[in-house]
């Protein structure tokens, strides 16, 4: 076989993928990128060019800012908060330090099972003061002047962190899990030989050697949570007073609320810039070598 | 072996398509359709089916094809893109009615208003409606939206809580606050009033009529009209101070500030809080939740002996619901829809059915109208026909939204009144500013002129 119908045949294989992607992918963040310079309402096909009105007007809307204060707040939090707890659940499992470990890997695993939406409302009834389950556990324990929990805005942002946590914790371990065991055992026969404990162990072996897929989780989770949407739509619908609104509930309050096509496009596509230099990030990080055992 | 037969099952199922394809049921119907598409909600879809079978009796020629959804707009919305809405149309999710009309997408309905009434002998389609509901339809005096329900808010009360301890309707908002502490003193863990504190914006029934009877009709016109400084005036700082007050002295069951409306109403219910804001859907939104002995009064939010706006006033709205789109199939036949929905007897089947009333004369004639819905009437009676409605929510959603955020975050004592008052006004200058913002005034008695 030549060259030439090497590539053809190639060709023949890559085709509908890529006609797929070019339609679903490509054309559309095309428009995108052109409707993000124009005026429109979405209802009828009048486009009304604006040069850089949209960007000039987003720069000076106090609610963008706030929805993007709020979005990195809540990217930073969970991508600080997740790996953490996840490498904690992870190595508590595998090496054995506590009992029932299998039990835990699932039990963590469980949220993933759900769909964000059904999470966010199973949340939403645990956070209710008067019937929900978090107060009405507190009040045992004699609390007696609890907080509304969505309803005021330091708890409520507390309230989001703490169920994307929720959601994504056990995903995470279950990565971390996979790594840790393909870490060989000699490494830590080695370890014992030489006299560490179960904390030199994880602080010279564990922890190097997880290094870069954490590094690429914490990518994963920047990239998730500038996304972050479902979950604050229906706890607290941005609020109150917007304390929990994010680009994409902004957007889309924009857009399908407001009227404002164009402007929520402009939004969008700055939100994109900003994912898609994560996902560069990402790649950058992954391009070194990794560790072969 | 296997790979092949998933390969002619795919094929198999390629060619099925073909022949099994979903059919649209209007196209099955034949060109001589009326298509109506209306928000499903707490009022069904049953008095939506009765009109079309109206439709079908006055016209037999012609079918009528109707549908609801509580996502209407949304689902109807690539069909306005394409040119090809429906024939009359009702959404509320998402939808901005004036956007809308300012993008050339709603039929005037002039001349269906001046057409004889469905039924009625030489009574005129306009002169059905009840005093100064059509207005909030009108665009510089041209009508584009009829109204579908005459709402109307203001308290809810528990009657035979009231009854039980001798509680009794307060006039004056004094009277109220004295109310208010009786019933804490009671206790029993019984709040005097709970709200939909995830939704401001029902909160903003009480605060709407302390400011309509604190600064009268011409303050409401101001502030619906955006006039410089009319969002910062003494009479606004004031009535988000009575708001907080209700707070401040621990008349709101604790925890309100997250319920959603449906809790709270439910909690109402429940009997935990005596009184409610909300308007007259609320018999009909609750109605699976209600005992059977459960009996809800409404009252007007009470008013200050020396206010501008009378005591009794109540707030009152036949806002804007259906229209007929510009580009539709048939819109001579969609106004035809809507002069027969909007009937007298057609209104009668309306409020038989929901509960609810619409603005329309002699509707409620012969009908058996419920005791909560019959107490909203009487309210409006009482009042000496002073009823009011705001417009800013609609015609400005932006200072909609931030009228709920504000609102929200002034009950929960993140901010001042003053600082309210002038979040509010530094939004209303932000759409005086704005170019795209299509802008609305509004004069006093009831002649409310939309302009550009």
């Amino acid at each position: 076989m030549n060259i030439q119908t090497n590539w053809r045949v190639a060709l023949l294989f890559i085709l509908p993928a890529l006609l797929f992607y070019v339609t679903f992918l490509v054309i559309p963040y095309a428009l995108a990128f052109g409707v993000s310079f124009v005026k429109w309402r979405g209802v009828t096909l009048n486009m009304e060019f604006n040069g850089l009105g949209n960007f000039a007007k987003m720069i000076g809307d106090p609610f963008f800012w706030k929805s993007l204060y709020n979005t990195v707040f809540f990217t930073i939090l969970t991508g600080l908060i997740v790996p953490c707890m996840a490498l904690y659940f992870a190595v508590s499992v595998t090496r054995k330090l506590v009992t029932g470990a299998r039990f835990f890997r699932i039990t963590f695993f469980f949220p993933n099972l759900i769909s964000q939406v059904a999470i966010a409302v199973l949340w939403w009834f645990a956070l209710n003061p008067e019937f929900g389950i978090l107060s009405n556990f507190l009040r045992l324990f004699g609390f007696a002047d609890l907080p509304s929990w969505l309803g005021e805005p330091g708890w409520a942002r507390a309230a989001i962190v703490a169920v994307k946590v929720w959601a994504a914790v056990g995903f995470y371990m279950v990565l971390y899990v996979s790594a840790i065991e393909g870490i060989p055992e000699d490494y830590y026969d080695a370890c014992k030989i030489d006299g560490a404990g179960e904390w030199q162990s994880f602080r010279h072996v564990t922890f190097p050697l997880l290094s870069e897929m954490m590094k690429v989780t914490v990518v994963f989770l920047l990239l998730n949570g500038f996304g972050t949407f479902d979950v604050v739509r229906i706890m607290t619908d941005g609020g109150p007073d917007r304390a929990t609104e994010t680009l994409a509930t902004y957007i889309y309050e924009n857009a399908f609320e407001l009227g404002k096509f164009g402007y929520a496009t402009t939004i969008a596509m700055t939100l994109f810039l900003i994912t898609f230099s994560l996902a560069m990030l990402s790649l950058w990080i992954q391009r070194r070598d990794s560790v072969e055992y | 072996m296997r790979s092949k037969v998933a390969f002619i099952l795919l094929v198999v199922l390629y060619i099925c398509s073909f022949f099994f394809r979903g059919s649209d049921p209007k196209v099955e119907l034949g060109d001589r359709v009326v298509e109506g598409v209306f928000f499903q909600g707490g009022y069904g879809m049953q008095w939506v089916y009765d009109s079309a079978a109206e439709f079908e009796r006055a016209h037999p020629d012609i079918t009528a094809y109707v549908w609801g959804n509580p996502r209407a707009w949304d689902q109807t919305r690539p069909r306005f893109l394409s040119g090809n809405p429906p024939d009359v149309f009702w959404g509320i999710h998402n939808i901005n009615f004036w956007v809308n009309l300012n993008d050339g997408l709603v039929s005037n309905l002039d001349s269906l208003m001046e057409s004889p009434a469905y039924g009625q002998e030489g009574v005129k389609f306009k002169d059905t409606f009840y005093e100064g509901t059509l207005e909030e339809g009108q665009f510089e005096g041209r009508q584009y939206f009829l109204p579908i329900t005459y709402a109307i808010s203001g308290i809810w009360y528990n009657k035979r809580m009231f009854d039980d301890h001798g509680w009794t309707e307060p006039q004056t908002w004094d009277e109220f606050l004295a109310l208010c502490e009786t019933i804490k003193q009671t206790g029993g863990g019984v709040a005097p009033l709970t709200h939909q504190g995830k939704y401001p914006s029902y909160f903003g029934m009480i605060w709407r009529s302390l400011v309509y009877k604190l600064g009268g009709e011409q303050l409401m016109c101001d502030m619906d009209s955006l006039v410089p400084g009319a969002w910062n005036r003494p009479e606004i700082i004031e009535a988000g101070r009575l708001s907080r007050q209700l707070y401040e002295r621990d008349y709101i069951l604790p925890g309100t500030s997250s319920f959603s409306h449906t809790e709270a109403q439910m909690i109402w219910i429940q009997e935990k809080a005596a009184m409610i804001p909300c308007g007259t859907w609320l018999e009909s939104e609750m109605k699976n939740a209600l005992p059977d002995d459960f009996e809800m009064r409404i009252m007007p939010v009470p008013g200050f002996r020396d206010g501008k706006g009378g005591i009794a006033a109540i707030e009152a709205s036949a806002g804007p619901a259906f229209w007929v789109p510009v580009d539709a199939a048939h819109p001579d036949w969609g106004k035809e829809y809507l002069r027969i929905l909007l009937s007298k007897r057609m209104a009668a089947n309306f409020l038989g059915t929901v509960g609810s009333v619409q603005p329309i004369k002699g509707s409620t004639e012969g009908v058996d109208v419920p005791p909560a819905t019959q107490s909203a009437l009487d309210k409006i009676a009482a009042a000496d026909g002073e009823t009011f409605a705001f417009r800013f929510s609609g015609w400005y959603l932006e200072l909609e939204n931030e009228f709920r955020n504000a609102l929200g975050a002034l009950l929960n004592d993140d901010i001042t009144p003053e600082r309210f008052a002038e979040r509010m006004e530094n939004m209303a200058q932000r759409l005086r500013d704005d170019p795209d913002t299509i802008r609305f005034s509004r004069k006093p008695k009831g002649d409310g002129v939309a302009t550009l």
